[in-house]
């Protein structure tokens, strides 16, 4: 029965792979297969630290994907397949269509139908104006994303692109974040040295947002980037009561102002502020403490342990603090590429720090990082129920 | 950066009042070129072999379709970098990474990263893109017999490659031999070497075999497969486009 419902679960990848067969016109496939390790700390001094069983914190998983990845005339698509193991013993199989999209012409409009990654912006750390894809730009290490289900129709004119994206066209009013039903337009213009992108969206439940971006290289070696957004809803997870939930709820500013230099000897330097309204303020963040560190004493130690797990929900927006300074140094050889980034919270001086190593073979790449959650005890950084996190993956694609 | 900006510049005028002086140079050019470009619109496959300390390091295969002398977009099509595009369009250039399906505008420098500098496979003409002036006939190769014009040349647009190249032509039919190429700071990146073979019952560059001169160590080749005339439509050129499947 066990086996029959793995298979079952591969149901989606097997139907991705015969379409793109089945009408097989001229067909391209490659893949990949990458073997992950992560190791995780426990945060045994955070004020959730009591809960730390409940938020499974300081919990190691191993990871085996294959990607597989086809183009068959007009049909496009990515599946991957996951066996893993969180925590290592416990197997879980899972199958993801990454992508899976139609492409065709008519005039000088050019149209997707499927699910697809839509990703918009210029930025690095946060992209206010990704509003279709809304990728978690803070992940310790890159995976393909799943794209979303899309209408599309583009044109590109000159120097010029419009695009409108009808997004989850099917999905109900209540489906929300990158599940929202949603239409988009976004324009985009070259002009010299300067990439211009407009944009802008209506969501079923979120209601109009709008916003503006440029990409401006100064000089052979430096590009400055911005980013404006502004939502007359924004969906954030707030308290409600003793819990933090997911709601829609008052508008807000999304911004990101950044600069990227590279330097002829291959080192980048990366330095981004962003600021993001769907964060908590520091007045929820310091009700939050106050909910961590008054529980009732009377309360049976179960019931103290849940009411902690439940506080961990409120980390579930994509920034912990509104207000983040992203630092990043990169340096390759075009076979070793170390780098390491910080984030900080000027709020609460939390620090997130990541060094990574990567090594490139003529096929085979390997790729180790460490990340270390860190600032002073009152930084909410510094609570996380993880203080930090390691990995190491091999990928070998065909 | 000023300073280089400053050098640049007068190295550009003093070229330009040099190049006025010889008026040949961009024949010269323009016949070179025809040993590597076939048509104004191509679409050529590169194979690029990677060597160190005499060693296969890396092994890449490249499509680059080229629309006039000004636009090309490279294609990578090894396992190890499938899906990654350049869009180069002038000076002006983008990125897309597989992973994120987003262009990303990038600067000149960082161009150079990656396994050979996009310029050695994207840009195959330098009339029009360099101009400057005969300084005399030399051996094509130290010690060697055959003779070769010797040209000293300095890019006329900021965000190619190589700010400054020495290039070797045979003497008479202007095939390219050997090439010294500098980059932005003036400093000595590569030494390129010309290789030619009858292709398609014509004299053709076969292989450009590019030492480097700061990891002495390493040796690339970059072997042309193919040459064929395409025209790619116009979007294919628009940064936008490159998130489309049907230029993977």
């Amino acid at each position: 029965m066990d086996a029959l419902a793995r298979l079952a679960r591969l149901t989606p990848l097997a139907l991705a792979l015969a379409c793109t067969t089945a009408i097989a016109v001229e067909t391209e496939f490659s893949g990949a297969v990458r073997v992950l390790g992560e190791h995780a700390d426990a945060n045994r001094t955070g004020l959730l630290a009591p809960a730390n069983t409940l938020t499974q914190a300081g919990q190691d998983s191993l990871r085996g994907e294959l990607s597989l990845k086809g183009r068959a005339g007009p049909i496009r698509a990515e599946a991957t397949l996951l066996q893993s193991q969180n925590p290592p013993g416990k197997d879980r199989t899972e199958s993801q269509v990454n992508e899976l999209y139609w492409t065709g012409q008519a005039s000088d409009w050019h149209f997707t139908v499927g699910k697809k990654i839509v990703s918009w912006d210029v930025g690095q750390g946060f992209r206010p104006l990704d509003v279709i894809q809304q990728e978690n730009r803070r992940a310790l290490y890159g995976a393909t994303l799943e794209g979303v289900r899309v209408v599309m129709a583009e044109r590109y004119v000159g120097n010029a692109a419009w695009s409108v994206v009808l997004a989850n066209p099917l999905k109900d009013d209540r489906a929300h974040g990158q599940e929202e039903s949603a239409a988009a337009l976004r324009y985009y213009r070259h002009s010299g040295r300067a990439d211009w992108h407009a944009v802008a969206r209506w969501g079923r439940q979120t209601g109009n947002r709008g916003g503006a971006a440029l990409s401006w290289v100064v000089s052979d070696s430096l590009e400055l980037h911005g980013s404006l957004l502004y939502a007359q809803h924004l969906e954030r997870v707030r308290a409600e009561g003793q819990a933090y939930t997911l709601r829609t709820g008052e508008g807000g500013w999304q911004s990101a102002l950044g600069l990227n230099w590279t330097g002829e000897n291959q080192l980048s330097l990366i330095a981004e502020f962003w600021h993001d309204s769907r964060s908590l303020r520091s007045a929820e963040w310091h009700a939050w403490r106050d909910q961590a560190t008054n529980v009732p004493p009377w309360l049976p130690a179960d019931a103290r342990m849940g009411h902690l797990a439940m506080l961990a929900s409120a980390f579930g927006n994509p920034n912990l603090r509104r207000d983040n300074l992203l630092l990043r140094a990169a340096w390759t050889n075009n076979v070793w590429s170390p780098a390491v980034d910080m984030v900080y919270t000027p709020a609460d001086r939390g620090r997130i720090t990541t060094v990574s190593l990567a090594w490139q073979g003529n096929v085979l790449r390997v790729e180790g990082g460490y990340r270390r959650f860190d600032g002073p005890h009152s930084a909410i950084a510094r609570n996380l129920p993880d203080r930090n996190r390691a990995y190491l993956w091999i990928k070998y694609p065909f | 950066m000023s300073r280089k900006i400053l050098l640049l510049s007068a190295l550009c005028l003093g070229l330009s009042t040099a190049a006025q002086a010889d008026d040949g140079v961009q024949a010269l050019l323009k016949k070179a070129d025809a040993f590597r470009l076939t048509e104004d619109h191509l679409q050529v496959e590169n194979q690029i072999i990677v060597k160190k300390n005499g060693q296969i390091d890396k092994d890449r295969l490249y499509s680059v379709i080229l629309a006039g002398t000004k636009k090309s977009l490279v294609l990578m099509r090894s396992p190890a970098e499938k899906g990654q595009k350049v869009l180069m369009l002038g000076d002006d250039y983008w990125l897309i990474m597989p992973s994120s399906q987003r262009p990303m505008r990038i600067t000149p420098t960082q161009k150079l990263l990656g396994d050979a500098s996009t310029g050695d496979i994207a840009t195959l003409s330098w009339a029009g893109d360099y101009d400057g002036k005969i300084v005399g006939e030399e051996p094509c190769e130290e010690g060697g017999k055959e003779r070769c014009t010797h040209l000293s040349l300095v890019s006329q647009r900021k965000g190619l490659t190589y700010a400054h190249i020495e290039l070797w032509l045979a003497v008479g039919s202007a095939e390219p031999a050997r090439a010294d190429l500098y980059v932005q700071s003036d400093k000595l990146a590569k030494r390129a070497k010309f290789i030619l073979d009858k292709i398609d019952g014509r004299r053709m560059v076969r292989d450009m075999v590019i030492f480097d001169q700061i990891e002495k160590s390493r040796e690339t080749t970059v072997r042309y497969l193919s040459r064929k005339a395409r025209q790619a439509p116009d979007e294919w050129f628009n940064p936008m486009y490159l998130t489309r499947a049907e230029i993977e």
